[in-house]
């Protein structure tokens, strides 16, 4: 079976709806998890990285995280957690806020600061090695 | 559309709540925190990578309590959001769909959430 189907994504229409709302609720709903499995799969590798050489001084620790590598991956991860957050900050405030100008006002006050953030982690990340 | 006058009983503390019902919400509340807590773990590890004083700063925070209670909080937030996670994916997948598994998976997500705490609670000790 189709995972869209499955989930409900696209109802009985099934491979003729490219362009509905609800495969643009699919595309939603398979992000937050292709999301989930990248950060899942990065923090586990990187915990045990970083159990097995932890940094004890300054140098270490920033010698560490400007390896190109562990930089651009953790970017990644951050870039994920953010779209992540996106996702599930916009279904909840959907869920419990029923009045459209406050939660056009807050909706567009979480994704400025995820925005923000994703300037903000690049900036550190994407500098440490210079 | 909606009818508006239809019924509405949504008085938490009289409705039972199985333990599905408690990882569900969980997840949502640790989601949010979890969001909330971006901001302060951008600041803090620009911070540590800025400057040897800077580094110095963050390790001696761990010395406050109040610290210490805010990162096994966040910490609590981030194991149990993650192995629920693991398991809804489980569920997308057909796995352990049913009362019984549903329930036990339940109960393992929220043992498994709290052990990453209390390891992280004796790893700062």
């Amino acid at each position: 079976m189709c995972i869209g189907c499955r989930a409900g994504g696209h109802g009985d229409r099934h491979g003729d709806d490219a362009m509905s709302r609800k495969s643009i609720g699919l595309r939603t709903w398979l992000i937050q998890r292709l999301s989930a499995v990248y950060m899942l799969l990065f923090v586990v590798i990187f915990a045990i990285y970083f159990v097995a050489n932890i940094p004890t001084s300054f140098l270490e620790w920033r010698a560490m995280m400007a390896n190109t590598f562990v930089a651009i991956t953790t970017t990644l991860f951050f870039l994920s957690l953010l779209t992540h957050a996106w996702i599930g900050m916009r279904d909840v405030l959907m869920d419990y806020l029923h009045a459209d100008s406050l939660r056009l006002v807050l909706l567009t006050g979480v994704g400025f600061a995820l925005l923000g953030a994703a300037i903000w982690i690049m900036k550190i990340l994407l500098t440490v090695s210079v | 559309m909606e009818d508006k006058k239809r019924p509405v009983f949504l008085d938490l503390t009289r409705i039972d709540m199985p333990v599905m019902a408690v990882l569900s919400f969980a997840h949502r509340v640790t989601g949010v925190l979890l969001f909330l807590s971006i901001p302060f773990v951008i600041y803090l590890l620009g911070l540590s990578l800025s400057s040897p004083q800077g580094y110095e700063t963050v390790t001696s925070l761990f010395d406050s309590g109040l610290f210490r209670l805010g990162v096994l909080i966040i910490l609590w937030c981030f194991s149990h959001h993650f192995f629920a996670g693991i398991r809804y994916f489980m569920l997308d997948l057909d796995i352990g769909v049913n009362v019984i598994t549903g329930r036990r998976s339940a109960w393992c997500v929220l043992g498994a959430g709290l052990a990453v705490m209390v390891i992280g609670m004796v790893m700062m000790l």
